[in-house]
């Protein structure tokens, strides 16, 4: 059931009724319910998946408290030497260990398994082919369940921030349930923090109108994003991308362009309906967006686009990497080796690398995401190299660095630098990547684009055009003003008639400009398959 | 005395739904498509005053190309509306007269059951939606779709503007009219402009053999009598005038025997061609409708019978009923229209 479905405007609505007509200490269950009944709408064996997923993290991260508890007591024995501590602390650290390694095994075997196996399967074959080995590869038929990618690191943050004592496991197995399998972030994330998210369903649910129209409001934005300017899009890029082979290198340009938009307005659009529906029952989700697109570097963006994850790898890959023996001794070694700075930036790239790395494998089993996060890699570890460079060079020819003409540079280049990244995530395969970035280059020729008027045969019409334009207008011009302001207060300052209007505009602009009805594939959200 | 305390809040939400229902409907009926007059047709039957018309006639093209409610009006007094879909098969009838009796409360409903003697029973979505679509939400348009829609199908039927929303890109003129919320100016009466001799393909034999109607059709038809008869709907069944072959005419046969099974009565007009003067050479429009002439023969002798058979009051004094008279007046143009465009045939 997705969100831009009547289904599930007609299920959230029986869910807010029910949630607010149920006495305050029972609402949480309303929710659990809610998330049970969502999940079981998408198979009932995906059920069984996340229900390993949450009795398997529940059990360690209690098994884990518990060793916390023993290793106090422990502690608090009297006449204990120093020496004695610490071996009681690496004792009981390593039991916490074992722990958290089972349940990693458990979650991300489950993860791995389903989500990866035909292609390990797949490319194992390949490489045993290229040793002239012949062989087969096993290919099994698995469905990737809902939002596995998602609920899967959200109980990997868990465990391992129970690991290290952040905060106690949680004792309520069904209170644990629901901090897993909350409905509105299920699919596509945020990939929420137990301490943040997990007191908010007990905490703040009592009725407030205001919150709940805040709620409503930022749902028909998200709707807005994705079935007026996502979907309509959509249809112009897969106009280009699947035709790769006939299209043009202005039209690639163009609908690189477009599909940077389009998956920004879908996910974003995405975030916003579950931070929405979220927000009607109290629940505050994390900011997963923070307009990307106004970003000056690459670090910048990636700290501005899909959040969650980025602070997710940021605190449990990336720190444990660079603390990891490894990095110290390669640390050691290259500064040797290459002097202290040099040393330094290559060691610090190695974290970087495996991150990039991991987050191109977390987006799919393909070696195209994995291209394409190797890029954003190189893109992250040069701006590391090159950044003092250019703040140099700008300084040597005094180029006014907060100056807008220069922010726009700045702007632009990332912008651009992102869209080469787009071109492996939307094509077919790495070879069609170079294929269509060669074509981008060599295939260049704009004034028999425009003779030809090829806009015109990527799938829309004038009409349509007209209404993508303004509507990537209008997300330009709010995203703007959030820079700065909260659009949701500005329009609640205003007299009701012209907040009326602006509500009733927005709700009809939906349904009249949407992209939906028969024929219209509502599954079809970007983030859903990862 | 004091309100209570979510009072204003609760006010304020009702108004808004209640504003947006109203917005919603009128943007949905702008939205809906509905072809050449179709639209005009029945929004306008809705926009009538409650329980003002006297007979209605229900049908496919077979019945509004050929009745003018107008005609009627000005030579016996009666007031009259077609209530007509293009294509109508037979099954969808029923639904029709059950979303015309929420309505009005006529004196006679005219049925026309001619499409019942066709081969094709064919019930696709253009068919389906052209009624259902044009509908007001309630028990009638309810019930066909459940009853005739597949239910993965059904929500866009249930609100059009799930299908049709993306016809914003050609609203004319026409689809903005129903924000007027007018009544049909022709009283459901469509004028054809076109004279095309059909003589040579008309059957000049006579049978009384039967032939059976489809399965299909016959089912139809047998629900559509039984809930004529369970819900004591005053009917009559006609045929209207059309180039019919042996074999539709063995079929028309055994349509009467069953209308007579249910103890209504079966005009089939195909055997009164003399009295009508119906000309196969001047009053069709194609093989199957006739042309504003033909259509005014049609409407003389079939207001002559009504007002003969029936106890239908003559209505031609009331101030009320002045938009028939306009009806006349627009029939009459059409008139001017066809024999002017046809002027070498001589017409009467």
């Amino acid at each position: 059931m997705q969100f831009n479905t009547i289904e599930f405007a007609v299920f959230f609505l029986c869910v807010l009724i029910i949630f607010y007509i149920m006495p305050k200490k029972f609402r949480w269950i309303v929710l659990l319910i809610a998330s049970g009944i969502f999940y079981l709408l998408a198979g009932i064996n995906f059920l069984a998946y996340l229900g390993i997923t949450i009795l398997s993290t529940f059990a360690f991260g209690l098994g884990i408290d518990h060793i916390h508890k023993v290793q106090k007591v422990n502690l608090k024995q009297d006449g204990l030497t120093r020496d004695e501590k610490k071996h009681i602390k690496a004792r009981y650290k390593r039991n916490r260990q074992y722990l958290v390694a089972l349940n990693l095994l458990v979650n991300l075997g489950l993860l791995f398994f389903i989500k990866y196996f035909n292609f390990l399967s797949s490319n194992f074959s390949r490489l045993l082919s290229f040793a002239k080995v012949d062989s087969t590869p096993l290919l099994l038929e698995l469905v990737l369940p809902l939002g596995i990618s998602f609920y899967t690191f959200q109980t990997i943050g868990y465990i391992v921030d129970v690991y290290r004592g952040k905060y106690a496991a949680e004792r309520n197995i069904f209170k644990f349930a629901l901090f897993v399998s909350f409905f509105p972030q299920i699919i596509q994330g945020p990939i929420g923090r137990f301490d943040k998210l997990s007191p908010q369903f007990f905490e703040n649910n009592e009725f407030d109108y205001k919150r709940i129209c805040y709620g409503l409001q930022l749902f028909l934005w998200g709707l807005f994003k994705k079935l007026v300017i996502a979907d309509r899009i959509n249809i112009a890029v897969n106009q280009v991308y699947d035709n790769w082979k006939t299209s043009d290198g202005v039209s690639f340009i163009i609908a690189t362009a477009l599909y940077s938009i389009q998956i920004y307005a879908d996910f974003s659009g995405c975030m916003d309906m579950a931070g929405g529906v979220a927000e009607t029952f109290g629940v505050q989700l994390d900011k997963n967006f923070d307009h990307p697109y106004f970003s000056k570097t690459m670090p910048e963006f990636w700290r501005r686009w899909h959040m969650t994850l980025g602070t997710w790898f940021k605190d449990y890959l990336f720190y444990p990497v660079s603390t990891s023996k490894f990095s110290q001794k390669l640390n050691k070694k290259s500064r040797k080796r290459f002097g202290n700075n040099a040393g330094r930036l290559i060691a610090g790239c190695f974290p970087i690398f495996v991150v990039w790395l991991s987050t191109g494998f977390w987006h799919g089993a393909e070696l195209k995401y994995i291209a394409w996060g190797l890029f954003h890699g190189i893109l992250i570890m040069s701006s590391l190299i090159f950044t003092p460079v250019n703040n140099a060079i700008s300084d040597k020819l005094h180029i006014p660095r907060e100056k807008l003409p220069f922010r726009m540079f700045q702007m632009i280049r990332t912008f651009i630098l992102c869209c080469i990244g787009r071109v492996f995530f939307r094509s077919p395969s790495v070879s069609v990547s170079f294929t269509i970035l060669k074509k981008v280059i060599t295939d260049v020729n704009f004034s028999a684009f425009m003779k030809r008027l090829t806009y015109l045969n990527m799938g829309l019409d004038e009409k349509d055009w007209c209404v993508a334009a303004v509507s990537i207008l209008l997300l330009w011009a709010v995203s703007l003003i959030q820079e700065k302001y909260k659009v949701r207060d500005l329009i609640a300052k205003r007299f009701i008639v012209v907040r009326w209007i602006v509500f009733y505009a927005a709700v009809f602009a939906v349904i009249v400009f949407g992209i939906y009805g028969p024929g219209y594939d509502a599954s079809t959200f970007i983030y859903n398959q990862f | 005395m004091k309100m209570p305390k979510h009072a204003g809040m609760m006010i304020r939400i009702l108004l808004f739904f209640v504003i947006f229902l109203l917005l919603f409907q009128n943007v949905s009926r702008v939205l809906v498509f509905g072809e050449k007059g179709l639209k005009m047709r029945i929004r306008g039957f809705y926009e009538e005053p409650a329980n003002s018309i006297d007979v209605v006639f229900l049908g496919p093209s077979s019945i509004y190309p050929y009745f003018i409610p107008g005609l009627a009006y000005q030579e016996y007094g009666l007031v009259s509306y077609n209530f007509g879909i293009p294509a109508m098969k037979i099954s969808m009838i029923k639904y029709s007269l059950m979303e015309v009796e929420k309505l009005q409360n006529p004196d006679l409903f005219v049925i026309d059951i001619r499409t019942a003697v066709s081969e094709n029973t064919e019930l696709n979505e253009v068919r389906k939606r052209r009624l259902i679509d044009n509908m007001e939400l309630g028990e009638a348009k309810l019930e066909v779709i459940h009853d005739l829609v597949d239910t993965e199908d059904r929500i866009s039927y249930y609100l059009g503007i799930i299908k049709y929303h993306t016809r914003w890109k050609e609203i004319s003129k026409t689809d903005l009219q129903v924000l007027l919320r007018k009544t049909d100016p022709k009283k459901g009466f469509q004028a054809r402009l076109k004279i095309k001799p059909c003589e040579e393909y008309v059957w000049t034999g006579t049978t009384q053999e039967r032939e059976a109607l489809t399965e299909e059709n016959e089912k139809s038809l047998r629900e559509l009598l039984a809930y004529c008869k369970e819900n004591n709907i005053n009917a009559l069944f006609t045929a209207s005038p059309w180039c019919m072959t042996e074999q539709t005419v063995k079929r028309q046969n055994s349509l009467k025997d069953i209308v007579a099974e249910y103890g209504y009565t079966m005009l089939d007009t195909n055997d009164y061609y003399e009295e009508m003067d119906w000309d196969f050479n001047t009053d069709m429009d194609d093989k199957k409708h006739a042309n504003v002439l033909g259509a005014a023969k049609y409407t003389t002798f079939l207001s002559d019978y009504l007002m003969k058979h029936y106890d239908l009051e003559d209505k031609s004094d009331d101030a009320k009923y002045e938009e028939w008279n306009q009806a006349y007046n627009l029939y009459l143009k059409n008139c001017a229209k066809i024999k002017k465009k046809y002027k070498n045939l001589k017409l009467e």
